[in-house]
């Protein structure tokens, strides 16, 4: 995905929502009004987002962000 | 939007303080790195398994296999700690095919990959074979609202006779802390008091069933399980049952999940206060136990010693409390229903008629 220059992860996460998210059924297995839903893994170069500033995360060039949802079953 | 940028810092881990940290525990908010966390993830588990007495030496265990990644996980620690630990268990896959026609046959194939993985031997019961009902051709005469029920009555008597089959009598799932607290919240939500006693048990062995069920999983946190199949990739299959989840789990499930979201431990906080419920034994109880010892006087003025309904289903002959197994008692009255949809329509008994159903059922007009 192609980010402007400082932006962090909460922009992204709305220009998922903007341009790849299609229905309204999608958005809300992602999203829980802006923020990610709870139950939603989200790493960021393979570390847990919850060290690197959560949604205040400053997106650098190349960053591989995953997205793991733990809310369907085993 | 980018006002308060975090500048990126590396965060040392807070076991070993020489490693970067790469996840933060739910259960005590410790900051830590991969090689702690596969330790602590590992230990814990084994901890759980010695408190508990679970396994017994020379043991054959089946691991209940459904290629996701609590099961897959769960396969893969017990391998572990199995030769770590010298346990002596001889453990085996043991996978159900409920026939569900783009879900569990795609799954089956990565147990099937698991079976190479981990070199166990792999056993596949279906429910066809035993109870010759899919659940595609049950949703597709029943619906899709009822479908937890059926499969989750017949997955019980699968799993047992597939252990039994093998000669087994103990069955390990791959349930975790959060399915667990889930259950907990369920049972207190409902006023279920007979079941939230029960639900909290590691093991669990029942008079009708010759396979015991335990969890090793107990408790462990669904994000770190997730995080050690992402970590140590493992091969495991995700996708959701393609028909209806269960509707107030779910809800129970989006509960859970925003507690933790606020505090991380409520999910063995939960656990923890459902194992201190102590219930009052129901006065009820004296009464059944005084019907059971009646006695009946046959017409010749013999006595039988033993009550008319023995412990078995009269329909399948597998072990039952009641006359009739409760999975026979559904299937019962779906035969009747499957002659009819026969008449009327005739579509029933092909795979993936479920799914057209389902479609159908999503449209609105």
């Amino acid at each position: 995905m192609v980010m402007a220059d400082g932006q962090v992860l909460k922009d992204l996460l709305l220009q998922i929502r903007d341009t790849l998210i299609k229905t309204p059924q999608d958005l809300e297995v992602f999203l829980e009004g802006e923020s990610i839903r709870p139950g939603i893994i989200v790493l960021i170069n393979d570390t847990d987002w919850e060290l690197e500033g959560e949604e205040m995360y400053e997106l650098q060039n190349r960053d591989l962000i995953t997205f793991t949802s733990t809310l369907h079953g085993g | 939007m980018s006002t308060a940028r975090v500048p990126r810092a590396k965060i040392l881990c807070e076991l070993c303080h020489d490693r970067k940290a790469i996840m933060k525990r739910p259960k005590n908010l410790q900051k830590i790195c991969k090689e702690c966390f596969y330790h602590v993830f590992e230990t814990e588990i084994h901890n759980t398994i010695i408190d508990a007495n679970l396994f017994q030496r020379g043991e054959k265990v089946a691991i209940g296999a459904s290629g996701g990644k609590d099961s897959t996980v769960l396969a893969s620690v017990l391998k572990t700690l199995n030769e770590r630990y010298d346990y002596g268990l001889e453990l085996v896959l043991l996978s159900i095919d409920e026939g569900i026609v783009g879900y569990r046959d795609d799954s089956l194939a990565t147990v099937k990959r698991n079976q190479k993985q981990y070199d166990m031997h792999l056993e596949i019961v279906s429910y066809k074979d035993l109870f010759k009902w899919s659940m595609d051709e049950i949703v597709a005469c029943a619906g899709v609202r009822s479908s937890c029920t059926y499969c989750g009555v017949m997955r019980r008597q699968a799993l047992d006779r597939g252990a039994t089959k093998l000669g087994i009598s103990h069955v390990v799932t791959g349930h975790n802390a959060d399915d667990m607290a889930e259950t907990v919240l369920m049972n207190l939500l409902r006023g279920d008091t007979g079941r939230l006693e029960k639900s909290v048990n590691i093991l669990t062995e029942s008079s009708g069933s010759p396979v015991k069920r335990s969890k090793p999983f107990k408790y462990t946190y669904q994000k770190e399980i997730v995080l050690y199949a992402h970590y140590k990739k493992l091969d495991y299959f995700s996708t959701e049952c393609t028909y209806a989840p269960e509707a107030f789990r779910g809800t129970a499930r989006v509960l859970l999940k925003n507690l933790e979201a606020v505090r991380p431990s409520c999910i063995i906080d939960i656990i923890r206060s459902g194992e201190q419920l102590k219930l009052r034994p129901k006065k009820q109880r004296m009464r059944v136990s005084a019907v059971a010892q009646e006695v009946e006087v046959k017409r010749d003025g013999s006595v039988s010693l033993k009550p008319e309904s023995s412990n078995t289903c009269e329909r399948c002959g597998y072990l039952s409390n009641n006359r009739i197994c409760q999975a026979c008692f559904l299937l019962e009255g779906l035969e009747k229903n499957r002659a009819k949809v026969l008449i009327e329509g005739g579509n029933t008994a092909i795979a993936g008629a479920a799914k057209i159903t389902r479609e159908l059922e999503a449209l609105s007009f």
